[in-house]
């Protein structure tokens, strides 16, 4: 096994966590970071993003560590989520929230492109008034607002 | 305990929403649009970026307000048919953005019956759009012209733009009324590929002298039932075949004279053989008869007529060859011809006009001489 580097993080909390250079690599936050400022012997502070979910996020990366499309843009909307990452996604709302803000902050595209995949699983079918619900939305439209028929298209 | 900072919904964050909105199929994204205002920003574009008229077959019929409301998040334009679908697709709020169109397969492309002449060079008519890509799909602005008779086809570059057997199978599938080509300044052997391959029953074939070869010969010899003119122009800068004196011209195609023979030969129904920049030599042509009997125009130089006054005399020798044939029996204008038997230059030349029955026009070097 080659010895890889390790980077030490910091959560919100102050939890430090170690990780190796190339799954850090799979965050560009990271990855552009360190480029940039080389190796630094003190820990990297994230305070945009909790223990828990720190966790959670090392673990996604972690399990992508060898695949070599992680990195190409995967745009296929058609493309099935495969079984591990669907189990991976089988969380309560406000930890898929966290995880997408997580995602989005260290910039993580393709667990960017998961979560958000599974955002519009739960959007699936669903009528209006169920998304509002779903996603704890407040209706802004006016009577005469709502009624949009050229969506008739379809 | 979780920082209270990001205790946020990220559905508020536009470019999340966004993110989603592509990925929501067409029916959520109508569902979507109706959630909120927010939301209805983000998720419009998904509604419209893709238009595929195999599926949004009432398209077209929309009232143009709405799309000159939401025609900007048109993106992609699929399955255009028709006329009327391609209208509603160039509506100004669609064109000016960056729109990809694609066509299919069967597409009804606007044909513009009345036109008979198009003067385009492969490369244009092949790829119309330079940006472009070559289409695999093979269509060409030839699509459009399905009356086209005659097509000033040049290519200039050494290879030709396009295979000759795409040309060939574009021309008998959307003009194959085309029987007259221009190939201007295209060098012998585009001639030679256009005029054998890319053709059928060719009657009118102009070129540039300076590039006639052997091959452009065989080429035109495949057209001989059909061919009813030639015409070798001199450069096309050149409009001075018009002249009172006789300047002393070269000829690239002396050596090979004799294959030029082949085409007055060859060709029964020519009607017009305008050869300016060539010189032909007695000796070959007197070899053999001339099938075309109903030529009407020749113009070609002579070897041996080098001045003004020699072609003076041919053409007036002609002349009144015709007048006596016109008055008395045609045997005794011949037998008084071999009584001459003046076998200078000039009167084997009036001899030999004197059997195209047709004729009309003779340029020998000098001017235009109409009987």
């Amino acid at each position: 096994m080659s010895a890889h580097s390790q980077i030490l993080l910091t959560s919100s909390e102050g939890t430090e966590f170690i990780i190796d250079r190339d799954i850090a690599d799979k965050s560009m936050l990271l990855k552009c970071m360190l480029e940039d400022i080389g190796e630094i012997g003190q820990a990297v502070p994230l305070p945009n993003v909790s223990g828990p979910i720190l966790t959670k996020v090392i673990e996604y990366c972690t399990h992508h560590r060898d695949d070599p499309n992680f990195l190409s843009a995967n745009d296929d909307v058609a493309a099935d989520i495969d079984e591990w990452d669907l189990e991976y996604c089988k969380v309560d709302q406000g930890t898929l929230y966290e995880l997408i803000l997580a995602a989005n902050y260290l910039d993580i595209k393709p667990l960017m492109d998961l979560t958000c995949k599974t955002v519009a699983n739960m959007i699936k079918a669903k009528s209006p008034e169920e998304i509002r619900k779903t996603f704890n939305i407040t209706n802004d439209f006016t009577p005469d607002e709502e009624d949009q028929d050229w969506v008739d298209e379809h | 305990m979780i920082n209270p900072s990001i205790e946020k919904n990220p559905l508020q964050i536009p470019e999340i929403r966004a993110r989603v909105s592509r990925l929501v199929s067409l029916e959520d994204a109508i569902s979507c649009v109706r959630v909120s205002k927010a939301w209805s920003k983000d998720f419009t574009s998904a509604i419209w970026y893709t238009v595929d008229f195999n599926i949004h077959r009432t398209f077209k019929d929309l009232d143009g307000n709405i799309i000159t409301k939401h025609g900007r998040h048109i993106r992609t334009i699929e399955n255009i048919k028709t006329q009327p679908e391609l209208n509603a697709v160039l509506r100004s709020t669609i064109k000016n953005q960056d729109v990809a169109l694609f066509s299919g397969p069967s597409i009804d492309a606007f044909k513009h019956k009345g036109v008979v002449t198009l003067l385009a060079p492969i490369k244009q008519v092949f790829q119309p759009d330079p940006e472009s890509g070559l289409s695999s799909l093979g269509f060409s602005l030839l699509v459009h012209f399905p009356n086209l008779i005659e097509w000033h086809c040049y290519n200039l570059s050494a290879a030709l733009f396009v295979p000759v057997e795409r040309i060939k199978t574009e021309v008998t599938r959307c003009c194959p009324r085309v029987t007259m080509i221009d190939t201007w300044k295209s060098p012998p052997h585009i001639i030679h590929s256009l005029v054998a391959n890319a053709f059928y029953g060719l009657k009118n074939v102009t070129f540039e002298y300076i590039q006639l070869s052997m091959d452009v010969i065989v080429a035109l010899l495949f057209h001989r039932e059909t061919l009813l003119r030639v015409c070798a122009s001199l450069d096309s800068q050149c409009s001075y075949t018009e002249r009172d004196e006789l300047p002393l011209e070269g000829d690239h195609f002396q050596q090979s004279g004799r294959a030029v023979q082949l085409l007055p030969r060859c060709c029964p129904y020519l009607k017009f053989l305008e050869f300016e920049g060539h010189e032909m030599d007695m000796d070959i042509v007197e070899e053999e008869e001339w099938a075309c009997r109903g030529l009407q125009q020749l113009r070609v130089r002579i070897r041996g007529l080098n001045t003004k006054e020699k072609v003076d005399r041919t053409l007036k020798l002609w002349k009144e060859g015709r007048q006596r044939k016109g008055e008395e029996d045609t045997t005794f204008i011949e037998s008084h011809m071999n009584e001459a038997k003046d076998t200078s230059i000039e009167a084997r030349v009036a001899r030999h006009l004197l059997a195209l029955e047709k004729l009309e026009a003779v340029w020998l070097g000098t001017r235009t001489f109409h009987a």
